[in-house]
């Protein structure tokens, strides 16, 4: 629904944009005519064939535009994944599975805790002990 | 008009009125003209006259020579007497052409005129008045009279310039249809190839501009790659003001519980110039100031006595972090994380250090921090890493000081692991006398290093005290030292850190069983107990070594030979 909320503006901010430079371009075309038109008429139509094409330029400024909203929300919107996260895809099978993986991960924190407390505590030993001061 | 009525319409300066006779010749300026006979006059008017007459030099100071002078200086000067004599004479035929009569009508004639041509005048500088009044009031009031101001109101004359247009209209209509289309056919074609120009140019730009957006792109996605996180940093400073979002990277400590001030944010920067490759710009925070030199790390010297006996060596973790095979940019933000991560470290160390001072912890100059053990001496440094020498000779503790480094660095991140969890803890209702208490903790990095450090001390101490005074070695058959006694078992993996150490030495000496006990927290509680086969003999505490040496010899003397008579 979000994913929608979001990429609909940007759709119809494409499409808008496309609709309005093919336009432009016929808009152009037909000034360009010089048929049964008064001097003033032919004047004014010079200038708008350029303001025209200032027109495509910016609306094609605006489509540069909307390929870095996209690009930034595409890598803003990534969450990297950790090397020791565990896939998605197990999630339809039911809750069974997730509790016994929980009760893995636990024990599995459980060791690496152990083996830490282990590893600090010899730490500790070593750097406020007696015996490496003696030796 | 009448004359009266000009006056009183334009007010007329009577002073410029009264004085216009003056530009007159000087004869006519006598009201009653040179004719009138002067002896007639009364004599206060005509003793002025004649002074008048006489000019500069007065009869104050007449005499003689000076008579005789100007005398003279009328002879040597016959001209002017000539002129004079001409002047008479000219007016003399005046006076004989005219008769009296005229001349009095011509006279008032010309004082009629000078009147009227005044009038004009000041009446046309009214208008002109009137009329710069419309555009320029300031410039139009201050010339304009009182009478016409008070009368008529300012800027009510105004004029218009008005050309005919019929000379245009004329041409235009003369043009034919095949005519207006050439002339069309030009501009357009004019106005088309300058669009064309137009997107010719801009299509260059357009696409320079996809690819610096693309390689721009791609470095995000290898700093992605590296798992860093990135963020939508709305601030924008610096040059790069006002462009509102720019994407940022977090390669601070913040969201992993650490409180430092500095959350450790660099924005990810298109450098324009270099075909849109990345670079990262370090956020500055407040305190921070530009001079600051980043690059330091915390390194750790440890000394016997007053010789250098220890050093840890930073330098190869630091080198050996410039030499990664990585882009640039994940380079300098590797960088930037690790030396943040020191800055914060010697931070929360001098926080605590201040705060450690009945543990003979000092700090010397900011950049230092000395904790004395009377023999043994740490001194943690921030040193900038240009200042640590590439080689340096081995020293034999070289591995105790990169361990004491070592652990250091893994108490900062347990205290950020355990901010952390104390985010993740639902908040609880606070009365009001808690709310108070809220001043910050000071970390705990270097408390349980010190602790323990002193505790083994005294445990090494008393076991010499214990040698001493029981006379035997130490050996497994008669003495057991147990550690760490209260310690639980626990899932904290830094239990031990954050306990006081309690230890306990048992000695066994002839019949009696000496128990010391050692609980130190910032002072060392001595507990020593004393049994025999039967009973306990003394239970008592100290907090001085040479009390306990005292009590132990004595004891021992005292129990042991009396246990040994009986």
């Amino acid at each position: 629904m979000s994913l929608q909320k979001k990429t609909s503006p940007l759709l119809s901010k494409l499409d808008n944009n496309i609709e309005n430079i093919l336009t432009k371009i016929q808009d152009i075309l037909n000034l360009s005519t010089i048929t049964e038109k008064s001097l003033e008429l032919q004047t004014i139509e010079t200038l708008q064939i350029e303001s025209n094409t200032w027109t495509i330029i910016r609306l094609v400024d605006e489509l540069l535009g909307l390929t870095r909203t996209l690009k930034e929300n595409w890598i803003l919107g990534y969450v990297p994944v950790s090397n020791g996260a565990r896939d998605g895809s197990g999630g339809d099978d039911g809750e069974t599975d997730d509790v016994v993986v929980n009760e893995e991960v636990d024990e599995e924190e459980d060791r690496k805790n152990m083996e830490l407390q282990f590893k600090i505590n010899r730490l500790i030993q070593d750097i406020t002990g007696l015996v490496d001061s003696n030796e | 008009m009448s004359k009266s009525e000009t006056h009183h319409l334009l007010n007329l300066n009577p002073v410029l009125i009264k004085d216009a006779h003056k530009a007159l010749p000087e004869k006519f300026q006598q009201p009653d003209g040179p004719f009138k006979d002067q002896s007639n006059l009364p004599l206060s008017q005509l003793i002025p006259l004649i002074i008048n007459q006489r000019g500069q030099g007065s009869f104050l100071n007449i005499s003689e020579e000076s008579l005789q002078k100007e005398i003279d200086s009328f002879k040597i000067s016959p001209d002017t007497t000539n002129q004079q004599t001409q002047l008479e004479q000219d007016i003399e035929f005046d006076d004989n052409s005219d008769t009296y009569e005229q001349f009095i009508q011509k006279r008032e004639d010309i004082i009629k005129y000078i009147k009227a041509s005044l009038n004009e005048s000041s009446l046309s500088l009214d208008f002109v008045s009137l009329l710069i009044s419309c555009v320029r009031p300031a410039a139009g009031t201050s010339s304009i009279s009182p009478h016409l101001k008070t009368n008529i109101k300012i800027g009510s004359l105004s004029s218009d310039r008005l050309v005919s247009q019929d000379a245009h209209e004329n041409q235009q209509a003369d043009l034919s249809n095949e005519e207006v289309g050439v002339i069309a056919r030009g501009w357009k074609l004019e106005s088309l190839e300058k669009s064309i120009d137009k997107l010719d140019s801009f299509k260059r730009k357009l696409s320079s501009q996809v690819r610096v957006d693309g390689s721009y792109c791609n470095d995000l996605i290898k700093i992605l790659d590296k798992k860093e996180v990135l963020i939508n940093y709305g601030g924008g400073s610096g040059s790069n003001k006002g462009t509102g979002k720019e994407i940022a990277v977090k390669f601070g400590f913040g969201d992993s519980g650490s409180s430092y001030f500095d959350k450790g944010i660099g924005s990810l920067k298109k450098d324009v110039n270099n075909n849109g490759s990345i670079f990262f710009d370090k956020i500055k925070f407040r305190q921070q100031n530009e001079q600051r030199n980043t690059e330091k790390i915390v390194s750790i010297k440890l000394y016997h006595d007053t010789e250098l006996v220890g050093e840890s060596n930073l330098k190869d973790k630091v080198t050996k972090l410039m030499n990664t095979d990585a882009i640039k940019v994940v380079k300098d933000i590797m960088k930037a994380r690790f030396f943040l991560f020191e800055e914060e470290l010697f931070y929360q160390l001098l926080k605590e250090a201040t705060t450690l001072v009945s543990l003979q912890v000092s700090v010397k100059d900011s950049n230092q921090i000395v904790i004395d053990f009377h023999d043994e001496r740490i001194e943690i440094e921030f040193t900038s890493v240009e200042d640590i020498p590439a080689q340096r000779k081995p020293l034999k503790l070289d591995k105790k000081a990169n361990e004491i480094s070592s652990f250091l660095r893994i108490m900062l991140c347990c205290e950020h692991k355990r901010n952390l969890d104390k985010r993740n803890i639902p908040p609880v209702a606070l009365s009001s006398n808690m709310a108070r208490n809220n001043t910050p903790k000071t970390s705990n990095i270097l408390k349980p290093l010190i602790n323990h450090t002193k505790h083994n001390k005294i445990i090494q101490q008393l076991m010499d005290i214990l040698i001493s005074v029981s006379g035997t070695q130490l050996s497994a058959q008669n003495f057991t030292l147990e550690k760490y006694l209260d310690e639980k078992a626990s899932n904290d993996p830094f239990a031990r850190c954050f306990k006081t150490p309690f230890s306990r030495l048992t000695l066994l000496h002839l019949n009696l069983k000496v128990i010391v006990e050692i609980a130190s927290s910032l002072y060392s509680t001595i507990t020593v107990k004393l049994y025999n086969d039967k009973e306990m003999l003394l239970d008592s505490r100290f907090n001085d070594l040479n009390e306990v040496e005292d009590c132990l010899s004595w004891c021992l003397n005292y129990f042991g030979k009396n246990t040994n008579k009986t």
